[in-house]
C-alpha cells in the first residue's frame, strides 16, 4: 500500500461524507470524492503545512461539492419540474426521531430531507459542525469565512429546521 | 443574570456547540434551571435540529472509487499510454485511411459532375451554340437555307 492510498484510506470516509450530504445522492458524493483525490494527488506537491492537513482536505471537500451543487441547480431549473427529493415537506420530526423502529436507510434519508431545507452555506456548516464534529475556529479555517459568520450560519439553519417542524405539526393538525 | 433573549440566542448555536466559556456557560445552565420556557426551547433545538444529525451514522464508501481513481492515476503516470490513448483518440477523429480517402474523393467529383445543375445548363447553350454555328457555315457553303426568312431586300439592292 503506497502512501497515497494510505491517505485515502484515512480520509476518503469523511469526504465522502460531506459530499454526500451536502448533495443528498450517492452517485454525486461518488463524483466529488474522485475529484477530490485527484485533486489532492495532484497539488500534493503545493501543500505547505500552513493549516492541518485535514482542513486542506476539508477545503477541497466543501469547494468541489458546492460547485457541484450550484451546477446541479442550474440543471433542476433547467428541467423543471422542480424535484422535491427524497421525501416532500417535514413529517413531525419527534415522533420520528423517538422511533426506534426507523431503518438505518430511512433516517438516512430524514437526515437528507432535513439537509436539503437548509441553503446550501447553513447546510454545509451544520453538516462540518453536527455530523463531522469540526470547531468553529476549524470551520471557519475550512470555508475561509469568520467564526462569528459560522455561529450565525448555524444558528439560522437551526431555527430554519425547527420553524419547518413547527409549520409542518400545524398542517397536520388541520 | 442573562435574559432570556440573549440565552436563546446562544442555545442556537454556542451552547449546544459546546464553544462557550465555563463561566458563561456556567450562566446559561443557571438560566435554564430557572426557566422553564427557555429550558423547553433547548431540549426542543437538541432533539430535532442537532441529535438527527450527530447520532447519524456515516454512509457507507463504494470501493469503486478508489479503483476509478487508481486508474486515473495510473493513466496520468503512465505518458506512453496517455501517448497511445490520445492517438488513438487523435487517429479516429482525424486520420482517414489513404483509400477511403480516394474513394470519397472520387465519388465527390462524379456528383459534382454529374449532377451539377449549372454545368448541364452550360453545356446545353454551348450545344445551341455550336448547332447554329454549324447551319450558318453550312448556309455559306452552299448558298441556302441557314435564313429561311424572306427578308426583302437583298443587302446589295439596299446599299445601291
Amino acid at each position: 500500500m503506497d502512501a497515497f492510498e494510505r491517505l485515502y484510506r484515512l480520509s476518503s470516509g469523511y469526504v465522502y461524507a460531506v459530499a454526500y450530504r451536502v448533495l443528498g445522492k450517492a452517485e454525486d458524493a461518488e463524483e466529488v470524492t474522485q475529484d477530490v483525490f485527484m485533486s489532492v494527488y495532484r497539488n500534493l506537491g503545493r501543500f505547505r503545512f500552513r493549516s492541518a492537513f485535514t482542513t486542506w482536505i476539508y477545503r477541497i471537500t466543501t469547494n468541489t461539492a458546492i460547485n457541484l451543487y450550484r451546477k446541479r441547480a442550474k440543471e433542476r431549473k433547467r428541467a423543471v419540474p422542480f424535484n422535491e427529493g427524497v421525501r416532500n415537506g417535514l413529517e413531525p420530526l419527534e415522533k420520528e426521531i423517538a422511533s426506534c423502529e426507523l431503518e438505518r436507510k430511512e433516517k438516512e434519508a430524514m437526515l437528507l430531507s432535513l439537509l436539503e431545507k437548509l441553503p446550501v452555506k447553513q447546510r454545509v456548516c451544520v453538516v462540518l459542525k453536527d455530523l463531522e464534529g469540526l470547531k468553529y475556529e476549524e470551520i471557519a479555517e475550512v470555508l475561509k469565512i469568520k467564526q462569528n459568520t459560522v455561529k450565525s450560519r448555524l444558528s439560522r439553519g437551526r431555527k430554519k429546521l425547527i420553524s419547518l417542524n413547527k409549520k409542518k405539526g400545524v398542517n397536520d393538525e388541520v | 443574570m442573562m435574559r432570556c433573549k440573549k440565552i436563546k440566542e446562544l442555545l442556537f448555536s454556542a451552547y449546544h456547540d459546546k464553544e462557550l466559556s465555563p463561566e458563561r456557560n456556567r450562566e446559561v445552565e443557571e438560566h435554564l434551571a430557572g426557566c422553564p420556557e427557555c429550558r423547553a426551547l433547548s431540549e426542543k433545538i437538541r432533539k430535532l435540529a442537532i441529535d438527527p444529525f450527530r447520532k447519524a451514522k456515516s454512509p457507507e464508501i463504494s470501493k469503486d472509487i478508489w479503483r476509478k481513481i487508481r486508474a486515473t492515476i495510473e493513466l496520468e503516470k503512465s505518458p506512453r499510454l496517455r501517448k497511445r490513448v490520445l492517438s488513438n483518440i487523435r487517429q479516429s477523429l482525424f486520420n482517414r485511411k489513404p483509400v477511403f480517402a480516394l474513394a470519397t474523393a472520387a465519388v465527390l467529383l462524379v456528383v459534382l459532375v454529374v449532377a451539377n445543375p449549372h454545368r448541364r445548363r452550360m453545356n446545353g447553350e454551348l450545344f445551341h451554340f455550336m448547332e447554329e454555328q454549324f447551319l450558318f457555315f453550312d448556309s455559306l457553303a452552299e448558298g441556302s437555307g441557314y435564313f429561311h426568312e424572306d427578308l426583302g431586300i437583298p443587302g446589295e439592292e439596299f446599299f445601291l
